[in-house]
């Protein structure tokens, strides 16, 4: 038999899976004894300055090179848009439609779901938020796909005449990827909560 | 609501559903009634199996990093890649945060985490102190997320396919024992669920 616990004051630990009780503020777990919650205002803040410090990187991840080719002294810069039309062209489209979605639509799919879930926190919503909230968690590393491949790349091609070199973006990428995992652990799940029972 | 009850019961990691923990037959697994999520099984032969997975993922961990990957050549120059090198190269080039992140995702937190799961089962089995089982499952709540080292292997086949048709490829070892610890390493977080890891240590300790 299963009961919706938004109807009780509970709140399960993320760490050790522990049923606690919901006491409104600062929760530390009976279990493992590791503080799982803080006031749900602080908790909200942060996960929107991890998510605004995300959204700031990938911005800068899409104008910058990702990848710079250095063949017989000629620099060739490459943007993580201009790969994927790059591999399309050349007839590569299921590896162009990987990176497409691992490095395009993953985050600002991770983005929106975020942005919806903080901001509809005032608002009775459909039951399907903490399965959103879910989906947000897992898919959030994949993007990393386009900085291993570059990682790869400039580590195999470091020939004499052609070298790949990783441009500033791979760095930016990585960086966005970290914080949006951050706003997805940082995330009070209470705020779902909280929403449905008001 | 007193622990006693608070410990009867489990919240679904998916959809946040709460059930009542029944008690289950040796090698059945209990779902969550709205999704279907799996939340925990019975199983008597945890702490030997997670030793024994452990213990094969840490090696195949290790031939994956002491080996060469993927080796390319053109007109007879040769470069290779696995792990160590690649992360060496990384920060050699000047690419710190890159090379930083990707020593976490790929070479410090998966080595953690099966050293972790290996180092539990030990703890377990010759009755090391609660204190001691405590701290590693709670390390284990907090770096087992971060382990990328499956994301890395689809990584590697794409970068194969960028270079197959510029360079000679050829698979090394590594390559094969990197897929064998990924395989391990998902059967290990999917089959032993950390629900179980702590009923097991409420069993031993409390």
């Amino acid at each position: 038999m299963s009961v919706d616990i938004d109807r009780l004051d509970l709140v399960r630990c993320p760490k050790c899976e522990a049923v606690n009780m919901d006491t409104h503020s600062d929760i530390v777990c009976r279990r493992c004894e590791q503080k799982i919650f803080n006031d749900t205002a602080i908790a909200k803040q942060r996960t929107i300055a991890y998510l605004v410090t995300g959204i700031i990187f990938f911005t800068i991840a899409n104008i910058y090179p990702m990848l710079i080719i250095d063949k017989f002294g000629s620099l060739e810069k490459g943007t993580i848009i201009g790969g994927v039309v790059e591999l399309w062209v050349s007839g590569s489209y299921f590896i162009s439609a990987i990176i497409l979605i691992a490095s395009i639509f993953i985050p600002i799919i991770k983005f929106i779901l975020l942005i919806y879930l903080l901001s509809s926190t005032n608002h009775r919503q459909s039951n399907k938020k903490h399965t959103l909230f879910h989906i947000t968690e897992m898919i959030g590393p994949w993007s990393m796909i386009d900085v291993f491949v570059v990682a790869i790349l400039t580590s195999l091609v470091h020939l004499a005449n052609i070298k790949i070199i990783a441009g500033m973006a791979a760095s930016a990428f990585a960086l966005m990827v970290f914080f949006t995992l951050l706003a997805a652990l940082s995330f009070d799940t209470r705020l779902i909560k909280h929403s449905r029972s008001s | 609501m007193d622990e006693k009850l608070l410990d009867t019961l489990i919240i679904c990691p998916k959809c946040q559903a709460l059930h009542s923990i029944v008690e289950l037959e040796e090698d059945t697994k209990a779902h969550c009634a709205t999704c279907n999520t799996l939340l925990y099984k019975e199983d008597s032969c945890l702490v030997d199996k997670m030793i024994a997975l452990s213990l094969s993922a840490l090696l195949f961990f290790i031939i994956s990093n002491s080996f060469v990957i993927v080796q390319i050549d053109l007109l007879g120059s040769e470069e290779f890649m696995n792990i160590p090198a690649m992360l060496l190269r990384l920060f050699d080039s000047g690419f710190y945060i890159v090379g930083l992140f990707l020593s976490l995702f790929l070479f410090i937190l998966p080595f953690m985490t099966i050293s972790i799961y290996l180092l539990l089962g030990v703890a377990y089995r010759l009755g090391w102190s609660g204190a001691y089982a405590k701290n590693l499952l709670i390390t284990l709540s907090n770096i087992r997320l971060w382990n990328m080292v499956d994301i890395f292997l689809i990584s590697i086949l794409i970068a194969m396919v960028k270079l197959v048709d510029l360079f000679a490829l050829h698979l090394g070892i590594a390559f094969y024992s990197l897929i064998l610890y990924v395989l391990l390493d998902i059967y290990l977080s999917k089959s032993i669920k950390m629900f179980n890891l702590w009923r097991e240590y409420e069993r031993r300790y409390r």
